[in-house]
């Protein structure tokens, strides 16, 4: 199966005043087109510092990370962006909603910078993949969390995008939501899509095909579960 | 009459002189403004980057912003001044025993227009160093809250 996101050797060193801290040791990750990845580890264990390089929202220390086939390691400013466009969508803990927009509009908000063409029909259609159809003219205020969850869904798919790159998406929900959030994944990755997702939860982590299992930021175990 | 010319023209002069500091002291005021907003929306830009926008867009988004709210506030001032001035007109006449019969007061078409172009203009300036500053977060940087 083809190689979509391909890190290797990848160190992430913050630097807090006169401390070093490494949250990221030589860390070998890869997953393949199509694939359910999780990750999981204790607080402060790289995850989230891992998903933030492979979503080009952080570089790198130190080496090399392949992202659907291009190198990214020393790519621009201009390029990453692109690349970032045009590859990842990306879904918060804190669902980033713009409270003044409603669901429809938080959801064409990336066809703004992407310049595409995404018409009625195109958000119609994303509103119903995620299960919001009669929703779409609702403010976040108005919905319960699952549901901005939802839209915050909406809007990493409105791109096409070829990766979805979850950050703790049910750290904010309780446990039926997160498993129909959880369900949601399954049905997008059923589709086609590669999903990256931390998770500090373990049973959830366990639903996906691979997990990875994160501390002091090395990985520990690369679990395969089916 | 030599003397009321230099009269009036010294009163000009230190009236330009606390106009051009009320100009500085706003500008200021625009530009602390627009640093406390753009410091508040850094999440929200942090969110931008991450679903696909570039510093260019966002730079662009807080000149536009403040464009348009300068600019605004530079029609409302204009029809302020309007209003205002006739009412200070009629204040001042009735606490004058020998006031003028004609009007104390003038408008003339290129200084509103001044007004207008002044404020787009200011908006410009005030806007470029906080544009400059939200478009050179990173994206990481921006979703924490923190501020280069």
């Amino acid at each position: 199966m083809k190689s979509i996101i391909e890190a290797n050797g990848l160190t992430k060193v913050y630097r807090r005043g006169r401390e070093e801290i490494h949250a990221l040791k030589n860390v070998d990750f890869r997953a393949n087109e199509g694939e359910f990845v999780t990750i999981i580890g204790p607080s402060g264990s790289g995850k989230t510092a891992l998903l933030n390089i492979i979503g080009c929202l952080d570089t790198p220390t130190g080496g090399r990370l392949q992202l659907n086939g291009a190198e990214v390691s020393g790519l621009k400013e201009r390029d990453l962006v692109k690349l970032r466009r045009d590859n990842i969508g990306f879904v918060f803990q804190q669902f980033h909603l713009m409270p003044t927009l409603t669901a429809r509009e938080n959801i064409e908000l990336p066809l703004l910078f992407s310049h595409k063409n995404g018409g009625r029909n195109k958000i119609d259609k994303v509103l119903q993949m995620v299960g919001l159809e009669e929703r779409g003219d609702h403010l976040p205020g108005q919905l319960s969390g699952g549901e901005m969850q939802r839209v915050a869904i909406g809007r990493a798919l409105i791109n096409d995008p070829h990766i979805i790159l979850a950050d703790e998406p049910t750290g904010n929900l309780d446990s039926v939501t997160s498993l129909m959030i959880f369900d949601l994944f399954k049905e997008l990755n059923r589709k086609g899509l590669t999903l990256i997702i931390v998770t500090h939860n373990k049973d959830l982590a366990r639903r996906a095909e691979k997990m990875y299992t994160l501390r002091d930021g090395k990985i520990r175990v690369c679990e395969i579960f089916s | 009459m030599g003397t009321i010319m230099n009269l009036a023209g010294s009163a000009r002069s230190l009236l330009l002189t606390v106009i051009a500091i009320a100009l500085i002291i706003s500008a200021f005021g625009i530009i602390n403004t627009l640093l406390m907003s753009v410091n508040e929306r850094t999440r929200e830009f942090g969110m931008m980057k991450a679903i696909g926008a570039s510093g260019l867009d966002i730079a662009r988004m807080v000149m536009v912003e403040t464009v348009f709210i300068t600019s605004t506030g530079g029609i409302i001032g204009t029809l302020a001044a309007i209003v205002g001035s006739s009412l200070i007109e009629g204040f001042v006449k009735g606490m004058l025993p020998y006031s003028p019969k004609g009007s104390l007061v003038s408008f003339s078409p290129e200084l509103i227009a001044f007004a207008l172009v002044f404020s787009v203009v200011l908006g410009l300036i005030c806007g470029l160093y906080p544009a400059f500053k939200s478009s050179r977060l990173t994206p990481m940087e921006a979703i924490r809250g923190g501020v280069e």
